[in-house]
């Protein structure tokens, strides 16, 4: 298991790390133990979850709940040491989320204790904005992106007030780096900016989706997150199980995503399934798992990235495992690289 | 005219006093006290940060034994976090915190 340093922060985690946002809805509290458990026993030490989880759906009453599940594995286990911990702070907008409060220094104390409390621990290892206030392109949004009504001013004095307590936090312990999700390359320059110039914590990592068919990070972001050394945290990189082939001819299988969400957050085009179909061809003819490809692939990128790996099921999980030190030779690059030209940006 | 002249003596005689003075070089000016502490900070291994409710300046250490398993503070450099039975990662630790103290007992204990 390779081992890769959140930002500069000397943080080091497994090169895979556990996504968790299913525990409480798809997944029991003892499933969500015994994924735990698969992944330690792997050397899966990084985990991510968030204020908000369970998601599909998100609802106000269980909020805060995956937290929960995570804090009595940690309990149960009696171990924190060992284990990288990563949350977030939900942004502005949600009504069934802090009832869409947006993130603040008051509110970021406050959710960071909260997690803590959930979490059973006295220190959260990466925590990070799950999306930013001023709004972002992410999740199909970049089909009608607008910034202009965005305020610069009013931005950066938001980014310096979360900063300023930011590094309180660090200083109490609570919290050991910052971190950034469906940021863009603007916002995250912003962050690091106004860190340096004032001795504030510097954001370690952006947590936005990467994957086979989804690669808006390929062109300014990575390279603000090579010259800044910031690491790319992958979320799903299977494409909300797209890339497994479950999906193909518009099949729904009982416990999938799909049943939740049948478009699965505006991914399924009318360009998806033949793009889908071409990286399955690939898999197929270099005898590859379809799963363990894209993970890989993943992995394989030049700029630190870090896949999140979410299963509903402990079948699906150790399948994903199986991805941990697998190297795509070039030629599966290169078949990888030619798909993609004949399927661009499918959603 | 004769009492302009003996106030421009007295002004010259007290230009040429502030000047001796100086020359003299009486006593240094003193240090600036932030700058010496934050330099024995650096030297004792420690980092100025702006901490607690006032956002003082204070010299925080990074401890060694961050994240060893505890159940006491005297098992700690610093405190002994009660949730996570673990060493804290800083000493002194701002905020509010659960900790396990000398004698084991849990408490919150807030440094402001």
């Amino acid at each position: 298991m390779q081992r890769l340093q959140l930002g500069r922060t000397g943080i080091e985690v497994s090169e895979f790390c556990l996504g968790t946002m299913t525990w409480g809805t798809q997944n029991t509290e003892a499933e969500a133990h015994a994924q735990l458990d698969m992944a330690l026993d792997h050397g899966v030490d990084f985990i991510d979850t968030a204020e908000m989880y369970p998601t599909n759906p998100v609802r106000a009453e269980t909020v805060g709940l995956t937290e929960d599940y995570i804090g009595s594995w940690l309990a149960a286990r009696k171990r924190r040491s060992g284990v990288v911990i990563a949350s977030k702070i939900s942004g502005a907008g949600r009504k069934d989320i802090r009832d869409g409060e947006p993130i603040s220094a008051a509110a970021l104390r406050r959710c960071v204790e909260e997690s803590l409390r959930r979490l059973r621990t006295d220190v959260i290892d990466l925590y990070q904005m799950h999306w930013p206030n001023r709004g972002s392109y992410h999740f199909r949004q970049n089909w009608a992106f607008d910034p202009t009504k965005q305020d610069r001013a009013a931005t950066i004095a938001h980014m310096q007030d979360v900063l300023a307590e930011a590094a309180k936090l660090v200083a109490e312990g609570k919290i050991r780096a910052l971190g950034l999700s469906n940021d863009s390359a603007w916002g995250t320059a912003q962050w690091l900016h106004l860190a340096g110039m004032n001795g504030w914590p510097r954001v370690a990592a952006i947590q936005n989706e990467y994957s086979l068919l989804c690669r808006h990070f390929d062109t300014d972001l990575a390279e603000l997150c090579w010259n800044e050394d910031v690491t790319l945290l992958a979320y799903s990189p299977l494409a909300t199980g797209l890339l497994t082939g479950k999906y193909a001819g518009g099949v729904i299988p009982d416990n999938s995503r799909r049943v939740p969400t049948p478009d699965l957050g505006g991914r399924i085009t009318p360009q998806v399934f033949p793009a889908v179909a071409a990286y399955m061809r690939v898999a197929a003819d270099h005898g590859l798992d379809p799963c363990q490809m894209a993970l890989a692939f993943v992995r394989s990128r030049p700029v630190p990235t870090i896949p999140i790996l979410g299963a509903s099921s402990l079948a699906q999980l150790r399948i994903n495992l199986g991805a941990i030190g697998l190297q795509l030779s070039p030629a599966v690059l290169a078949d990888i690289e030619t798909a993609r030209r004949h399927h661009p940006m499918p959603y | 005219m004769r009492g302009l002249a003996i106030l421009g003596l007295v002004a010259l005689m007290a230009l040429a006093g502030c000047r001796e003075g100086a020359e003299d070089g009486a006593a240094p000016p003193l240090p600036d006290p932030l700058e010496q502490a934050t330099r024995d900070c650096a030297r004792s291994g420690g980092r100025m940060m702006a901490s607690g409710i006032a956002n003082a300046r204070t010299c925080i250490h990074e401890t060694r034994d961050s994240g060893k398993q505890c159940r006491r503070s005297t098992e700690c450099e610093g405190d002994c976090l009660a949730r996570s039975g673990t060493c804290a990662p800083a000493r002194p630790l701002f905020g509010c915190h659960e900790i396990l103290m000398d004698g084991g007992q849990r408490a919150t204990l807030c440094r402001d």
